[in-house]
């Protein structure tokens, strides 16, 4: 805090710079600001670092980590009673979500795969392949709580904020010509995370416990997602590319309880 | 005898494990908890449509005075002040937290907006930030894609998912 002040009672001083232009020694007092600012800056990155990114920030990155999955998934898929279930399901469940500050929207990808991504900010994502096994409204509850909690954990944003170049995100929604490169590179780490290296997994047998416990609190039974998973490594049908951005079926089972198929 | 003592360490942990899980969700008079929506309606009864006996706001804490199903009678923990009565009434479990939100819903980008326009989803564009991403690496399809998943999940009405999840027992309608 004390910075701060310094830095905005020297910054207001030097913003007078040409009356005080010949004056001994201004040199080395703007260097001081200089540095005062550097250390500022560099605090306050910090600071978002530890505590996060703000909601805008998330948003600003997630809406373009959502348009990289769209293209990179072929597309959405636009049948209307379709997204129309998604979101009826899924707007259910994330009523129960802990986090209330985010909107969110459910979305089909054009695309054969078994997969299913969330975007920072509330924007999910299943493929056509994993809705169409089909999924009974248990099963697509399972799917989308495990999403939903992954944004309601903030796990993506929160391995995302540890990086470097956050502040480049925060002058960005202030200035729009600001740093597109720092956007650029968070945007690309996030995608990266999501659509290819995938959340460890730790993170997602924790997700799968969390949404399992979402789906059984809105009513649903507890053992949809397990249901999918089952399915999935039973049938055997491409099952190396099914969840690939998730640990195996297989493993995910195993820390899964057997709880009763619903009737 | 042998095939007892060779399962029984499983049978153990699948018992343990089923109970930890069960645990993850059960709340237990004396427990705390947190309102986490912009306002949340304490009833005066365990039921959805039972009147409303006092408003919450974000984040307050209140202690778990009793619990009936997924149904909990809540006391605000503390008033600022003090002296003033404190709220408490009925709460379904999944509009409550256990742990305190870190949060707040802001305006204009949350549920509150949409509840103003009464849609599930309010209207809300992609990021400025996003759009001008899309723009520099000509993702026009996807930006057209995005805004098509947007403009569906805006046509959902809240009134139709009350309906639904009433027609279905989800949520607060569970038996």
């Amino acid at each position: 805090m004390k910075k701060y002040f310094v830095a905005l009672l020297v910054l207001g001083l030097l913003s007078t710079q040409p009356a005080y232009a010949q004056i001994p020694g201004l040199k080395d007092l703007t260097d001081m600001v200089d540095k005062v600012k550097k250390t500022t800056d560099d605090t306050a990155r910090v600071v978002k670092g530890v505590s996060g990114l703000s909601l805008e920030e998330e948003v600003a990155i997630g809406d373009a980590v959502a348009l990289t999955i769209v293209s990179n998934y072929g597309g959405v898929w636009r049948d209307e009673a379709a997204t129309r279930r998604v979101n009826l399901i899924g707007s259910i469940l994330a009523q129960y979500a802990t986090r209330q500050d985010v909107q969110w929207r459910f979305g089909l990808l054009d695309s054969s795969t078994v997969n299913a991504f969330s975007a920072p900010g509330g924007r999910i994502f299943i493929t056509r392949g994993l809705y169409d096994l089909p999924l009974s409204d248990h099963e697509l509850a399972g799917v989308l709580a495990h999403e939903i909690i992954h944004i309601d954990e903030r796990h993506a944003i929160d391995i995302i904020a540890r990086g470097e170049l956050v502040g480049g995100v925060s002058s960005l929604m202030a200035d729009n010509n600001a740093d597109f490169a720092a956007y650029e590179s968070l945007v690309g780490d996030a995608a990266d995370l999501i659509l290819v290296k995938g959340f460890d997994p730790k993170t997602e047998y924790e997700a799968d416990a969390a949404g399992r416990n979402l789906a059984a609190v809105t009513g649903y039974a507890p053992a949809g997602l397990r249901i999918v998973l089952t399915r999935i490594s039973t049938t055997g049908e491409a099952s190396e590319v099914s969840f690939s951005t998730h640990p195996s079926s297989a493993n995910r089972l195993e820390r899964l309880p057997d709880d009763p198929a619903p009737p | 005898m042998k095939p007892i003592r060779r399962f029984l360490p499983w049978t153990l942990a699948f018992l343990l494990g089923g109970l930890l899980a069960f645990s993850a969700t059960a709340f237990e008079k004396g427990d705390k908890v947190w309102s986490k929506h912009y306002e949340t309606a304490l009833l005066a009864e365990p039921k959805p449509l039972a009147a409303t006996v006092a408003t919450v706001g974000f984040g307050v804490k209140h202690k778990v005075k009793e619990v009936q199903g997924m149904w909990l009678h809540i006391k605000a923990d503390s008033v600022k002040g003090g002296g003033k009565e404190r709220a408490e009434g009925w709460v379904f479990q999944g509009n409550i937290a256990s742990e305190k939100p870190a949060i707040a819903p802001s305006a204009g980008m949350t549920q509150l907006a949409a509840a103003a326009t009464d849609t599930v989803a309010a209207a809300r564009p992609l990021a400025p930030a996003a759009q001008s991403y899309a723009e520099r690496h000509g993702e026009s399809d996807a930006l057209a894609d995005i805004d098509w998943v947007d403009q569906q999940a805006a046509l959902l009405r809240r009134e139709e998912v009350l309906a639904w999840m009433s027609e279905q027992q989800l949520g607060e309608y569970q038996p």
